[in-house]
């Protein structure tokens, strides 16, 4: 009898996640695949989930694969799921997006995509 | 989770029971009070392990294990519910009832029901409703943090239940007036758990499942019908136990009578035990796979 308490103790004692999804590239701006006229200061992802920006990198590379963002991704001022990151000044040409973001949910997901600026 | 089923049955069923009974009283107190410490042990390693290996997978290779963990402890919403949770942890083993004094008193007694509740809530704080942004996300945690409750009220509460009963219905040593306090307590406190339960679970499948074909063509949908079956499953025996087996024991006029009654009632709380752990692990497994509502769609 104390043999199998002790069992389903350490069974029910098991913790319980409960159910959890990944956090998903809702829109970007500028948008995913898009060309834009003129070079934009800074690129904002809006994901499915709220995001952990302590853990949440994006890099942003021109066609040489240098890096063109600047300092560390920031939550969106009164949001908790968009992250924007600065710019140095870009000129003419295609630039990728590489996202690697953890959801509150201690999930991470991550992604890339591109665009291009100017004609 | 033991510990919120363990320290309800303790307040709500089985102390009022006891009043009377001294000797019993102090003895089973004592292993309620063992068996809170016990699980809060497991809880807190598991809770660490968890930490421990979260921090070890996300972390980049410019920080050590010590940056990412102490980033993830201070800078995450995981993070801070953790430590808020070993908070709780220390309040519920000092609102434990000194093993000596025969009845703990009421502030005592309301600051562990409340620890070990919020204990078990804490857990929605990681999970995909706290990470949903807005109203809905709101919605979704709080019908996440009391469907966790009520599992562990019920679930939880029905270990010291089956030991209860076993011990109890063999030895002939609690009186028959005792015991039925015990169970009509314990079937009213499962009604509220269980309405919650489904209460809470309605709205949890409709956040989760956005289409009624999920249920049977995704993993997790298949996964979330076991789980609901599993459920209507222990409700069977519940149901049973309430209607049938506690009448009986009412009725039963001698000492065998009532031992076979009780015994009867000892083996279905086993099975539901048994039922509410393999939900329980099947929950751990929808952790980590993704809701259906969230998979692409085919066009």
């Amino acid at each position: 009898m104390m043999i199998r308490s002790l069992i389903v103790l350490l069974a029910l004692c098991a913790s319980c996640a409960l159910a959890e999804a990944h956090a998903m590239l809702d829109r970007a701006n500028p948008a995913v695949g898009s060309t834009v006229a003129t070079a934009p200061r800074s690129v904002t992802l809006s994901f499915t989930e709220k995001i952990e920006p302590a853990f949440s990198t994006v890099r942003v590379e021109d066609a040489s694969g240098a890096r063109v963002d600047q300092g560390k991704p920031q939550l969106e001022r009164g949001s908790r799921n968009v992250l924007r990151v600065n710019l140095k000044a870009l000129g003419p040409g295609t630039y990728k997006v590489i996202w690697k973001v953890l959801s509150v949910d201690t999930h991470r997901t991550e992604g890339s995509f591109s665009f291009q600026v100017g004609r | 989770m033991l510990v919120v089923g363990v320290a309800f049955f303790d307040a709500v069923v089985l102390a009022p029971a006891l009043l009377g009974e001294q000797s019993a009283h102090a003895r089973l107190r004592r292993r309620s009070c063992v068996m809170v410490v016990i699980a809060l042990g497991l809880a807190i390693v598991s809770g660490a392990a968890w930490f421990a290996l979260l921090a070890a997978s996300i972390g980049d290779t410019a920080s050590t294990f010590g940056e990412t963990a102490w980033a993830l402890a201070t800078e995450t919403q995981f993070g801070i519910a953790w430590m808020l949770r070993l908070v709780l942890a220390a309040v519920i083993a000092a609102s434990l009832a000194r093993p000596g004094r025969a009845r703990a008193s009421r502030w005592r007694t309301g600051l562990m029901l409340g620890a070990s509740a919020a204990f078990a809530g804490t857990l929605a704080w990681s999970g995909h409703g706290a990470a949903t942004p807005g109203a809905a996300g709101r919605l979704h945690t709080t019908a996440d943090a009391l469907h966790a409750i009520a599992a562990a009220i019920w679930l939880g509460g029905l270990l010291p239940l089956a030991l209860l009963l076993g011990r109890g219905g063999r030895n002939g040593d609690l009186p028959l007036s005792v015991l039925m306090m015990v169970v009509r307590r314990f079937s009213a406190l499962g009604v509220v758990a269980v309405a919650t339960l489904v209460a809470s679970g309605i709205i949890n499948t409709l956040f989760a499942i956005d289409r009624i074909e999920a249920l049977w063509t995704t993993d997790y949908g298949r996964a979330l019908l076991v789980k609901i079956l599993l459920f209507a499953d222990m409700l069977i025996f519940a149901v049973h136990n309430r209607q049938v087996l506690t009448p009986k024991l009412a009725q039963s006029t001698n000492a065998i009578a009532q031992s076979r009654v009780t015994q009867r009632l000892c083996v279905h709380s086993a099975v539901e035990i048994a039922l509410g752990v393999v939900i329980i692990l099947i929950v751990a497994w929808l952790g980590i796979i993704e809701p259906a509502a969230n998979q692409p769609h085919m066009h």
